[in-house]
């Protein structure tokens, strides 16, 4: 142990940068690392120096990190969350490599890595667990509801819900084979599945020393497909006896594995049941909540504790209420696929601090505008977090800049978490796990409704026609869609992603007598620009941003977001012809066909033979392929143009180097 | 900056009456239009559509950038005729992707599209429009040719229209038909004659002779399809260069042709243009319903013109004429104005070294016409008003300056050639709903053939019929009034629009743009009177 200078962080998006905000402030020099897809990623820009890793798997890659830290000189490696965080292997190469770990010692992750071990530990050292049961021991047969979990494992992957004995052989099967795609390790064990249970998890930080701090309780119980979408601290079901009791418990679970730095302890709170679920030894994805609350630099303390400095006195105490919001590009009403693509935009009004615990309002991105969010990592943006003496009001606050949020690119969950945000459920506190199932229709409604997205696509389509004006070569200073003689009004269409597949059309005439809409009675435009228009509808002002992006208009207002995607007047004609036919090039009589249906053929390979004007005109495959179609009989008089064959391009050589990752 | 003071009361009553029957003749101009847009009537405007296909100024609306403005030209062609208003053919200047072109589209709802002497008119009109500015010109095809009953106003002077097209491509100005149906007998010269063809499949019709007329003429037995379809003229004769599979393609494609021709803007750009300082809404309220009663075209200067700024011009020498320059979106302009009518030496002077002026810097002139001619009497005889009326039509014929010329008022007499009217060739030339234009006022035509009348009766000994003079002159008074009113003048192609007074800025605006794509043109005089 010694002081750190040089830091490398072996993670990548949002939490290397959160390390890095505090490298900064104590003068640490910064190390990222990447993965290819990575390369022009927010994290790699900001860091003193940054080493590429490899492929998308790369930041699994132990030995590539500690090369890398040894190559960027780098004197200390912090692990963030996920990837090798809770990795004992990797904790041991970075202490072995002479550099400081910052993170629990590798006994104790190896300890509480070990799901099944460490629930045995706990009840050991007096802390409530649940019953395991052991998977591998065919003459058990627990009782399902059962929770299927990795041992693992974390983030939910791995974890399967078992509510019918039949089922329980094929989760287990697909536990284990996700466990081991993610984690390197296929083994799972069930447990009794407390429903509609809360998520309650209270944050340890540890010195070398001797000192174990509580910092109170985080609920983390909004969750879907055992994911948390919200944390929060406190929490609104914890009593100040509950508190003590869940505070005793963890610090009895750190000592219990000889924890040093910051880790958190999970349990879930039923009816009366309080029950050990795991440790997390690592800094949680949540834990901005916990610093606004006690107003500590979490991350400064893990170094701090790293370097070998004891806690400074005694723990803090709680004031006030944050709550965190994880802004996904995932799709709610999709079974929550995640969605990839171009983020044009990412905007938040009205944040105080991005990295720190400041003012009301905390942003921690991982992205900027213009990222592109690929398939290879977890699809999470960014964190939200608001701070507020009461719990409404941190609702209220997340909510609005939720809501104000310019989010322009894949699909999110924004809207979701806005509406659960402004839940009467949620605002009394009713937040158990069970929370997004009872409440879906509620909460994955999107915000803007039919008249909101008819009334966004009027407004896209007068921007786009002030941005036509303003890009006019010619005539540009004339009014817009000027007539003298006016026979019909300017059409835009656009089509709404999504399932419906519907289709706007908006027709509108700017005369001197200002916008007549087809269908928007009582709708009247004060201003047009490019970027924004201002209507009145019904006497009501409201402003629209419309930022026109390749492919797809975003609006945002008042009413809710809107995507919409700009369809072509003039749409090139879907060809009618088959790729891979076979023409006549003159009209004429088929000699002889070559071929029969079926058939392989090589490029260059006579099809058909026509005879034209007296010569024969021999009609070759253009390359290598299969008849899947031939019209050609012989004898037959053909004219110019006919479809002769056609011939499907072969896939043999397209190899399949798909290999996937998690 | 030298900006115009006005001193338009808009709180009168007079101005409010002014207003209130500008208003009124819109409205009458509003329902004319509407005819024009109407075509062929309901039935078959419906009968059209459900073929599938597109209605002509739905073809342009698809063909011109979006929200870019459009200019129809002479919409009320016909007007006054046994042909309906329009001439079933609409004209225009549009934007298509970012060149100003000239769009002829055959309307083919009103009697097949088929061209009437009106028709032939008004298209001959757009192309030279498009060759005097050097503006692309798109035909947008679908015509059963000549009128058959109106063949013999046609047939010959119809040449014109194929003389034209070359014409145009010879002066390297394009030429593109969009071909969407019939286009047959002399009307495939349309496609023959044109620079860039698109047919539309299964639509497109071009031939000499159709299947009735081969037979007859040589017995073969053939159908539309192998005579003249898009696909064999795409595939086999050459005589399409695209293939559209249905009107949208062809639309595409055609914007596409004009993309690619790689027309460069040779004039120099406009500067920044600030707006009028004073309300173009206050441009109803202007003109006198009663023509005898002036008004100051100052009025309107400042209404039209960039920041109401205009540098008058010998403001104290001949006022019945003002003159002077300023710039319209951001086009500098020389204006002649008529101030209270009548011409005078001075006024005939002031104009003829105004136009020289305006022809030096080669500067665009604007006529603002609001005369009732040349002033008449013995001591204006004595004076050289023919000289000096000439002095000015020499200078307004021979000037090399492009000539634009808006009829607000009363357009009587060689004044209406020395304001340049419809004769002196003007680039452009639009009446407001309040023109006049005829050889003198009704009244004074009335009452000039009563006198001769009266005259010739006393020379032959007869008693003249004074009551057969009073209806005489009324009847006389009703005709002359009636042919001199904008919509019968229009209807004729003695004026390229009747437009809203209040559109002035923005018709101007579009000409003068395009009027700058033509390069300038060396300046010479003919010898001047003295």
């Amino acid at each position: 142990m010694g002081t750190i200078h040089r830091l490398l962080v072996a993670n990548r998006g949002e939490i290397a940068r959160r390390v890095f905000r505090t490298c900064r402030d104590l003068g640490i020099e910064t190390v990222a690392v990447f993965s290819d897809a990575d390369a022009d990623a927010p994290h790699v820009a900001e860091a003193g120096q940054a080493v590429r890793l490899g492929g998308p798997r790369s930041y699994l890659d132990a030995d590539a990190i500690v090369e890398a830290a040894r190559a960027a000189g780098a004197d200390a490696v912090h692990p963030g969350y996920g990837f090798l965080s809770e990795n004992a292997a990797f904790a041991r190469a970075v202490l072995g490599a002479g550099l400081v770990w910052v993170g629990p010692p590798p006994e104790a992750i190896a300890a509480m890595g070990d799901k099944i071990e460490a629930k045995a530990l706990m009840a050991a050292a007096g802390v409530p667990v649940l019953p395991t049961y052991d998977l591998d021991d065919g003459d058990a047969r627990p009782e399902p509801p059962l929770l299927v979990k990795a041992s693992a494992g974390g983030g939910g992957r791995g974890m399967r819900i078992v509510r019918d004995a039949a089922d329980l052989a094929g989760a287990v099967e697909s536990a284990r084979r996700e466990a081991l795609a993610a984690f390197g390790d296929g083994a799972v064990f069930a447990e009794p599945l407390l429903e509609n249970a809360r998520h309650v998890e209270v944050q340890v930080l540890a010195d070398g020393h001797g000192t174990v701090w509580a910092l109170g309780e985080r609920e983390c119980s909004v969750q879907r497909r055992h994911q948390k979408i919200l944390e929060e601290a406190p929490s609104p079901a914890v009593t100040p006896e509950l508190r003590r009791e869940l505070c005793d418990a963890a610090v009895k679970a750190a000592r219990a594995v000889g924890y040093v730095g910051a880790g958190t302890v999970e349990f879930l709170v039923g009816d009366g049941v309080v029950a050990f679920l795991e440790m997390n030894t690592r800094l949680q994805v949540e834990h901005p909540v916990t610093e606004y609350v006690y107003g500590v630099d979490l991350v400064r303390l893990q170094l701090e504790i790293a370097e070998g400095a004891p806690l400074p006195g005694l723990p803090p105490s709680p004031v006030g209420h944050a709550i965190e919001a994880r802004l996904c590009a995932e799709d709610p009403a999709d079974g929550w696929r995640p969605r990839t693509g171009v983020l044009h935009r990412f905007e938040v009004p009205g944040v105080d601090a991005e990295f720190r615990a400041a003012g009301t309002l905390r942003l921690d991105s991982g992205v900027t505008d213009g990222t592109l969010v690929g398939p290879h990592y977890d699809p999470m943006l960014a964190k939200v977090i608001a701070y507020a003496p009461t719990r409404a009001g941190a609702a209220r606050r997340l909510a609005g800049a939720l809501a104000a949020a310019r989010l322009h690119g894949p699909a999110t969950n924004r809207d979701l978490l806005v509406n659960v945000l402004r839940h009467p459920a949620f605002l009394a506190g009713e937040t158990d796990t069970g929370f997004l199932d009872r409440h879906a229709a509620a909460v994955t409604a999107p915000r803007a409704d039919a008249d909101a997205v008819r009334l966004s696509a009027l407004a896209a389509a007068l921007a786009r026609a002030a941005a036509n004006r303003a890009a006019a070569r010619v005539l540009g200073e004339l009014p817009s869609g000027w007539r003298n003689v006016v026979s019909q009004p300017q059409r835009s269409a656009f089509a709404v992603p999504g399932e419906s597949g519907e289709r706007v059309e908006i027709a509108y005439l700017l005369t001197r007598d200002g916008l007549s809409a087809e269908g928007f009675d009582g709708v009247e435009l004060v201003s047009a620009a490019p970027g924004e228009v201002v209507l009145s509808v019904d006497g009501v002002r409201r402003v629209f941003s419309v930022h026109a992006c390749p492919d797809v208009t975003y609006v945002d207002s008042v009413l809710g977001p809107v995507r919409l995607t700009p369809l072509e007047r003039l749409p090139e004609p879907v060809p009618r012809v088959e790729p891979g036919s076979l023409l006549a090039p003159m009209p004429g009589t088929v000699l002889r066909v070559d071929v029969e249906p079926g058939d392989r053929v090589a490029a260059g390979q006579p099809v058909v033979v026509l005879e034209a004007m007296k010569m024969e005109h021999q009609i070759v495959s253009p390359g290598a392929g299969v008849v899947t179609a031939l019209d050609a009989v012989a004898g037959r008089q053909v004219e110019a143009g006919a479809v002769l064959a056609v011939i499907e391009e072969h896939a043999d050589d397209i190899a399949d180097d798909n290999t996937g990752t998690p | 900056m030298t900006i115009v003071t006005s001193g338009l009361d808009t709180s009168a009553p007079e101005y409010a009456a002014r207003r209130a029957a500008m208003l009124a003749r819109l409205g009458e101009l509003a329902d004319e239009h509407a005819k024009a847009v109407a075509g062929g009537g309901p039935k078959y405007v419906e009968r059209h559509r459900a073929r599938g296909k597109l209605l002509a100024r739905e073809r342009i609306e698809l063909l011109l950038d979006p929200d870019s403005p459009f200019l129809e030209l002479s919409p009320l062609a016909a007007w006054g005729t046994e042909y309906p208003v329009g001439a079933s053919v609409v004209t225009g200047i549009g934007v298509v992707e970012g060149v100003a072109c000239v769009i002829n589209a055959n309307d083919p709802t009103v009697r097949g599209g088929a061209s009437n002497p009106w028709t032939l008119r008004k298209s001959l009109r757009a192309a030279d429009i498009a060759l005097r500015n050097r503006l692309p010109l798109i035909n947008l095809v679908e015509s059963g040719g000549a009128d058959l009953p109106a063949q013999k106003e046609i047939f010959i002077p119809g040449g014109q229209v194929f003389r034209d097209l070359t014409r145009l491509s010879a002066a390297g100005v394009p030429t593109i038909a969009l071909v969407f149906g019939n286009s047959t007998a002399g009307g495939a010269y349309v496609p023959g004659m044109s620079d860039h063809v698109v047919m539309v499949k299964d639509r497109a019709k071009v031939f000499l002779g159709g299947p009735p007329l081969v037979r007859v003429a040589t017995g073969e037995e053939a159908d539309d399809e192998s005579l003249g379809g898009a696909d064999m003229h795409a595939r086999t004769s050459g005589l399409a260069d695209y293939l559209a599979a249905d009107e949208h393609d062809a639309l595409r494609i055609g914007r596409r042709i004009v993309a690619r021709l790689n027309r460069r803007r040779p004039g120099p750009a406009s500067a920044p243009a600030p707006p009028p300082l004073y309300d173009e809404d206050e441009l109803l309220g202007i003109v006198p319903e009663d023509l005898k009663v002036p008004f100051d075209p100052r009025e309107v200067v400042a209404r039209i013109v960039d920041g109401s700024d205009f540098d008058e011009f010998k403001p104290l020498y001949g006022p019945s004429l003002v003159t002077g320059w300023a710039a319209l979106h951001g086009h500098p302009i020389g204006i002649l104005a008529n101030a209270r009518g009548v011409l005078f030496g001075e006024e005939s002077r002031k104009a003829a070294q105004f136009i020289q002026l305006a022809d030096r810097s080669r500067t665009p002139l604007v006529f603002l016409q609001n005369t009732t001619g040349y002033m008449v009497g013995r001591e204006y005889e004595r004076d050289g008003i023919i000289k000096h009326g000439a002095m000015m039509i020499n200078a307004v014929s021979n000037s090399t300056v492009p000539h634009i010329t808006i009829v607000m008022g009363a357009s009587y007499g060689a004044g209406n050639y020395g304001m340049c009217g419809r004769a002196y060739d003007p680039r452009f030339l639009f009446s407001w709903p309040s023109a006049r234009s005829a050889v003198m006022g009704p009244a004074q035509l009335a009452g000039v053939l009563s006198i001769v009348g009266r005259a010739a009766a006393e020379a032959r000994g007869q008693v003249y019929d004074e009551e057969a003079d009073a209806a005489m002159r009324q009847a006389v008074e009703a005709q002359v009034e009636a042919e001199s009113l904008p919509f019968f003048l229009s209807g004729r192609l003695y004026d390229d629009g009747v437009i809203d007074p209040r559109d002035t800025r923005t018709v101007l605006g579009l000409c003068l743009s395009v009027i700058g794509d033509a390069p300038a043109e060396p300046s010479g005089y003919g010898v001047f009177r003295m």
